[in-house]
């Protein structure tokens, strides 16, 4: 599910693949918020090799968003296409997220 | 668009590839592009059953019809739960996406991305029978 984290000035950059659904979710929650407790609070989210996302792993993302905000923070979500970039549409959080 | 009907019982999410696996090429037949949203709409209908109708015990029986009519995709997803009180959670569910990003809650677009993707959502009065239906592109379906 994460594949890789890498570091650009500020910003941390977490590669996502396959599927983000109810049993992954939990995972993404506890490493973002994990890197957000240590200061790592500008982060993008690479979707470009995810093939699926469920409600589950869109609340977590509602999740990590609020907690970046409250510590001042930036997330944005890159690489989204065809049915995910739909997915975020729909549930209109393309209008809550950063999106590139 | 030959009739095609397959009938699943389920305990948990986990068990949906079985369903996944078993009508990904006809999904993709009738739905092309569009075959990866019908897919989660169901699978957050039995999301949904196993997360609120059962409070995730593993247990209980969610069963899932679905039916590719000549017309249409058909699913009813069943479960075991008491239901819930459909119209309240709908007023307030919808009222909340309206609401700016640190006052969004991070539960309730399941519900959100049926209503999206399919034609018809329907839930019986109790709230624990859920029947799903979208049409086919009219490019598909002979004689419309």
């Amino acid at each position: 599910m994460i594949v890789e984290i890498k570091s650009e000035g500020q910003w941390r950059i977490v590669e996502l693949a396959g599927d983000i659904k109810v049993e992954e979710a939990g995972v993404l929650r506890e490493k973002m918020l994990d890197l957000i407790d240590h200061g790592k609070d500008h982060i993008i989210i690479d979707f470009t090799r995810v093939d699926f996302i469920d409600s589950t792993g869109l609340g977590v993302l509602v999740g990590i968003h609020k907690r970046i905000k409250m510590v001042n923070g930036e997330l944005v979500i890159r690489g989204t296409k065809g049915s995910i970039r739909d997915i975020f549409e729909l549930t209109r959080l393309n209008q809550i997220f950063t999106m590139e | 668009m030959e009739n095609l009907e397959y009938t699943y019982v389920l305990q948990s999410p986990q068990q949906y590839h079985h369903i996944r696996e078993r009508m990904q090429d006809k999904l993709l037949e009738c739905f092309s592009n569009d075959q990866m949203l019908i897919d989660l709409a169901i699978y957050e209908a039995v999301t949904n059953a196993w997360r609120h109708g059962h409070h995730k015990l593993e247990h209980k029986n969610i069963i899932v019809e679905i039916k590719f009519l000549r017309k249409s995709l058909l699913v009813r997803v069943c479960d075991e739960g008491e239901g819930f009180k459909v119209p309240e959670h709908f007023r307030s569910m919808y009222n909340q996406f309206d609401r700016p990003a640190e006052e969004q809650l991070e539960s309730g677009r399941g519900i959100l991305i049926m209503q999206q993707v399919m034609d018809k959502v329907i839930y019986s009065f109790k709230g624990n029978d859920l029947i799903l239906r979208k049409w086919y592109p009219t490019d598909l379906v002979e004689g419309v």
